[in-house]
């Protein structure tokens, strides 16, 4: 298994000392000397749709801002290998950052797969230019967000999730020329969230794979340890993501579910290792499964960005360890 | 409450994005990380910090309209809850005008445009504040149809403000399509009917305009303010004109707080008590490392150095 650390260690829209600067170059350059500097080779990046506005960003955050900084993504390959990142293993696209964006380009709800179509195809190019294997699709926005944009009509809310899985087939089938897996995750807000997934898997191509998350599995009230046993083998990439959180007040139905505005706990995301998630175990399932792909290690939105690259490596350092003792014993 | 002619609204931008209402439990974002994440991250507080300072308005940015309402439920209700916490008014909304120079762009403009208006008028706000083009590279220098086409764009989001009780102002980043070169000439294009300008000190300064000459001469039309220092006056065009401008690339700081850089807001005083200047004046901190420390700073500055020239 390789890891692979996450540029979702950082919430760029959250507030603080500090925040402002998460636009500038020179905060994700250091990020990126901190990663290699923990010993990591690969990475995942999070991005959004390219708009004017976001291309100015120096944050890696979308294609065009890339563009924007390093003139090309062959550019920004070559900046990362110099850094001694060899490669960008996983793009993630989701189908939140593609609603939350219909508030700036206006594009119609109608229209929504069509822009979102483009969207993933632009960051699978970017992918393959980036020596990488995978590309992560959340394919729909939250449940609440559907609910407020169909006035509750859970039936428009279905055709909808079934548009997200005829674009997931494309999408997959397009990227098959590329030389580009396609995988789902299913956060706890989005519509399969959970067990859901058994289900939403039927409408899909056997070129989409399900994306293991362990956090999202257990906010959503599923039993993470069975679906890693059950979907370990079709995995072409798991996500290691670690929670503490019980969801009370369904805040997954909310138009805020990372950020939940009530309930005794409001903190979804904690450094990995820092939560309630059985690591140890899921590492020996995988193992055991014959799994070799990349682990996307997401300690989401990091309090402490340094803290959490380090934790992270500490973390899978102790989780290869624990694993190696128990081979031999 | 004092009698002022002038009073304070600050610009909340320079916090990121605030994601949650109120947070309530300290030892969870405490326990495992120590560090101060809990003091950051809520409207509750941060509003708190404001009216702690001495703030009674705060201005939002276009781009925290759904986070608001997604933990708000409305803008009202946002309102309300500043209200409860001291802040009188929430005065204005920044927003912008990408590819207005292009007229094709305008219907998506004005849509979104509509609803910053909407949302600006639902708390009961005074002025949009907005950037009338993208940014220069990759769109910049305009020829003269692209310029009358920003125009266009400003003119009639001034008059969609008007229905609405609000007031549209020009503000003009240094890294902006309109800029040093038409940067007159544009406002003049636009009407005064309906368009105003918000002077932000730091901007038009790095652009490479004499602040003093400008307020004297427009004063008239400018009604609103962004007051920010700097220490980089007059920056050459390729520094203007790069990609991304406002975030430099090492890391340089393009912004202070007043009194923190070179600029001569004595000066600058000394005119708005000559014209009678009149309203909230806002105050813009974008960039600073330690919000907290901005806030007060200004706040001193304010009662120690403005105040005692007009207020």
């Amino acid at each position: 298994m390789k890891p692979v650390a996450s540029y979702g260690i950082v919430n760029a829209d959250t507030s603080g000392p500090g925040a402002f600067l998460r636009a500038a170059k020179w905060y994700w350059d250091e990020l990126t000397d901190m990663f290699s500097a923990a010993g990591f080779s690969s990475v995942m990046i999070p991005m959004v749709p390219n708009t004017e506005n976001v291309s100015r960003n120096g944050a890696p955050i979308c294609t065009a801002s890339i563009r924007t900084r390093f003139g090309s993504l062959a550019g920004y390959l070559e900046y990362l290998n110099d850094k001694d990142i060899e490669n960008v293993e996983c793009i993630g696209v989701s189908g939140q950052a593609m609603y939350n964006s219909l508030f700036e380009t206006g594009l119609p709800i109608e229209r929504f797969y069509e822009g979102f179509y483009e969207y993933a195809m632009d960051a699978a190019q970017a992918l393959k230019d980036l020596k990488g294997s995978t590309l992560l699709v959340s394919p729909t926005p939250g449940k609440g967000f559907l609910l407020q944009e169909f006035a509750g009509d859970e039936e428009k809310i279905r055709n909808f999730e079934k548009e997200s899985a005829q674009c997931l087939n494309k999408i997959a089938q397009d990227c098959e020329k590329l030389g580009v897996n396609v995988a789902f995750r299913n956060e706890f807000w989005t519509t399969m969230r959970g067990t859901g997934v058994d289900e939403y898997i039927k409408l899909l191509s056997d070129k989409v794979s399900f994306a293991l998350d362990p956090a999202h599995l257990y906010m959503a009230e599923a039993d993470y340890s069975e679906y890693f046993r059950k979907y370990a083998k079709q995995s072409k990439v798991v996500c290691f993501t670690d929670t503490k959180y019980v969801d009370t007040d369904k805040a997954y139905e909310t138009i805020s579910p990372e950020f939940p505005q009530s309930g005794a706990s409001q903190r979804i995301y904690w450094d990995l290792g820092f939560g309630d998630i059985d690591f140890t175990s899921l590492f020996e399932t995988l193992k055991t499964s014959g799994f070799e792909g990349p682990v996307i290690l997401e300690p989401k939105y990091s309090l402490d960005i340094p803290k959490g690259i380090l934790r992270m490596r500490t973390f899978w350092n102790r989780l290869e360890k624990e694993y190696a003792a128990k081979e031999a014993r | 409450m004092e009698e002022r002619n002038i009073n304070y609204t600050y610009m909340t931008n320079l916090w990121g994005v605030i994601n949650y209402k109120q947070l309530t439990n300290f030892d969870e974002w405490y326990m495992g990380d120590f560090n101060s994440a809990y003091y950051y991250q809520d409207w509750d507080k941060i509003l708190r910090y404001f009216a702690g300072a001495g703030f009674k308005g705060i201005e939002l940015m276009v781009f925290s309209v759904p986070s608001i309402r997604n933990a708000f439920g409305s803008m009202k209700n946002f309102k309300e809850f500043a209200q409860e916490r001291g802040i009188e008014r929430i005065t204005g909304m920044f927003s912008h005008h990408v590819g207005s120079q292009d007229k094709n762009n305008h219907a998506a403009i004005y849509a979104y445009e509509q609803q910053a208006i909407d949302a600006l008028a639902e708390c009961d706000g005074i002025n949009l504040i907005v950037q009338p083009a993208g940014q220069y590279y990759g769109t910049g220098p305009l020829d003269e149809d692209g310029l009358k086409n920003v125009a266009e764009c400003m003119n009639t989001v001034g008059r969609m403000c008007a229905d609405k009780g609000l007031a549209v102002s020009i503000h003009n980043e240094f890294w902006c399509a309109v800029n040093k070169y038409d940067h007159e000439k544009f406002l003049e294009m636009t009407d005064p009917r309906y368009v105003f300008y918000c002077l932000d000190t730091a901007q038009v300064a790095i652009m490479g305009k004499d602040i003093l000459h400008f307020y004297d001469t427009y004063h008239d039309r400018v009604q609103y303010f962004h007051l920010k220092d700097t220490t980089y006056v007059n920056a050459p065009d390729e520094k203007r004109f790069g990609p991304g401008a406002e975030f430099d690339e090492k890391g340089g700081r393009w912004f202070w707080e007043p009194g923190g850089g070179m600029l001569d807001f004595k000066g600058l005083y000394e005119l708005m008590k000559k014209h009678h200047h009149k309203g909230w004046v806002g105050i813009e901190s974008d960039g600073t490392p330690e919000p907290l420390a901005t806030i007060l700073l200004t706040k001193n500055y304010i009662d120690t150095v403005l105040d005692p020239i007009y207020k």
